[in-house]
């Protein structure tokens, strides 16, 4: 019902943009393509801007080249290719244009933050960081996850030890409490017990620990 | 004798069961300011402390109180430099920050800073969609909602098929716009009981019954859910009878920032974030003109 239903709509959107005098999008996508901007804007130029919808027509030249040239984040240079387009889009003076490369540039970074969010992409790969700074210089920012062990780290790093006593307070005891305990926690705990059994062994034998390393020192 | 035991177990045991399901704060005023259009209050539960809350009556003071954002850059020099003789009530830190390989903060999710677009992507993490305008008011729009009323346009739009026309117009009125956790709108609920605790800065728009604006920043000290805390704030000023426009999650993580000054301009102790305002990638701050 749902095909039926989109199968329609693209019927009914492609008859009334074909009615208005606009190029088919699927055939325009493929030649000349987004990548021809004197063509695009020479399309824009010659409708009537009160009588036709070119937002709609744009989008669905996107669509169609998305179908084509997909935003894969396992294939960085087809997303790079993409990112490219957008910026190109993007130093066009026409809204229509500018509008069709934020939805390019913004779904790029959509689908660059999941990769990142689900571990697909490698924050610390110098082609996906580079992709990244690629976006950032045209004022779209992905947000790089950090995860908890890269923040206990870097806060031991800076000394931030009133920061961490906080979060050890939250984290690993309050919520463990409450039955949350995130991994970085049950991994506190386990070196927290492990270092106790330590601890009470040293005490409980330290007469012998002693005597061995006296007799070490003897020998040596 | 034995009845008498019974029935002082059943009232306390009633009593107790009252007070535990006691889901609101009790507010108790300790300091007023600004001609009694700021006021401090002390926030209890259940006879425990659990912070305080900043009431700025920005309507009843004809519109003195106002807002300020910083959003990104070297936010502590942009604020010293903006600061000048202003009446500062409260710099707190605001919206969410990535510090990934940076070093001052990328705001996440879209934002313009005073006119000035700095991230032009949206993200899909946070719901919320905060507007602090150049005359010193905040609204607050829910991007699920796709409803963003723009007065100067005189229309309704979508934030997210909309972007270009929203950011242009902040560009033109000199806004700030970001994102960031929405936890109530319209009164109702939005956020998950999701079980992490932590102290919670939560910022509130609400409306009296004669639809004047207040701007309540509530600090709450106790470890608490965000699900709890939201849902608390929320009965305590429905109870109240004030109707809730949102209630903004402010970053009290590693950005821990909150400075009050009182009407001499002295920073009142009790109200002190462990960060220094130094430190800030972002900066809300509150002012009396």
């Amino acid at each position: 019902m749902k095909t039926l239903i989109l199968l329609l709509f693209v019927t009914s959107t492609a008859w009334a943009q074909q009615a208005q005098g606009l190029p088919d999008y699927a055939a325009y996508a493929q030649n000349p393509g987004l990548a021809n901007i004197d063509s695009l804007q020479a399309v824009i130029a010659t409708q009537d801007p009160l009588r036709t919808d070119i937002r709609s027509w744009l989008e669905s030249v996107l669509a169609s080249h998305l179908e084509n040239q997909p935003l894969d984040i396992a294939n960085l240079s087809a997303l790079n290719d993409n990112i490219e387009l957008g910026i190109q889009l993007m130093n066009t003076t026409s809204v229509e244009i500018s509008i069709i490369s934020d939805d390019l540039l913004q779904a790029a970074c959509d689908s660059i933050q999941v990769g990142l969010n689900t571990y697909r992409l490698d924050k610390t790969d110098d082609k996906v960081l580079a992709t990244i700074d690629r976006l950032m210089s045209v004022q779209y920012m992905v947000n790089i996850p950090k995860s908890d062990n890269e923040k206990l780290w870097e806060n031991l790093r800076n000394c931030e030890f009133r920061y961490l006593f906080t979060r050890l307070k939250t984290r690993c005891f309050i919520d463990c409490a409450n039955g949350n305990c995130q991994s970085t926690c049950q991994v506190f705990w386990v070196l927290l017990v492990v270092g106790f059994i330590m601890l009470v062994v040293l005490i409980w034998k330290w007469k012998h620990i002693w005597q061995l390393l006296a007799k070490r020192k003897i020998k040596n | 004798m034995k009845r008498n035991y019974t029935r002082y177990l059943t009232c306390l045991a009633l009593w107790l069961l009252a007070h535990s399901l006691q889901a609101q704060y009790s507010f108790s005023v300790n300091e007023r300011m600004r001609d009694d259009f700021v006021t401090i209050f002390d926030l209890s539960k259940n006879g425990y402390s659990y912070g305080h809350a900043i009431w700025m009556d920005r309507s009843r003071s004809d519109k003195k109180i106002k807002a300020k954002y910083f959003a990104s850059g070297n936010v502590y020099q942009q604020y010293l430099a903006w600061k000048g003789n202003k009446d500062i009530i409260l710099v707190s830190s605001g919206a969410y920050s990535s510090t990934y390989n940076t070093a001052t903060g990328i705001p996440v999710g879209l934002c313009v800073d005073n006119g000035k677009i700095v991230n032009r992507a949206i993200t899909n993490e946070m719901d919320g969609l905060v507007i602090v305008e150049a005359v010193g008011g905040v609204r607050v729009s829910d991007i699920e909602k796709r409803d963003l009323y723009l007065r100067s346009l005189g229309k309704k739009i979508n934030p997210i098929s909309d972007k270009y026309e929203l950011l242009n117009w902040g560009v033109s009125e000199n806004a700030t716009i970001f994102q960031t956790h929405l936890l109530v709108y319209s009164n109702q609920l939005k956020c998950k009981p999701v079980s992490q605790t932590s102290n919670r800065g939560m910022l509130v728009l609400a409306t009296n019954k004669q639809n004047e604006v207040m701007h309540i920043l509530f600090e709450i000290n106790s470890n608490v859910t965000l699900y709890n805390a939201a849902s608390d704030i929320l009965a305590s000023l429905r109870n109240r009878s004030l109707d809730v426009v949102g209630i903004m999650n402010l970053d009290r993580g590693f950005y821990d920032i909150l400075e009050v000054y009182n009407d001499y301009g002295r920073n009142v102790g009790y109200l002190s974030g462990p960060k220094s305002v130094a430190t800030a990638t972002n900066l809300l701050v509150y002012y009396y003109e």
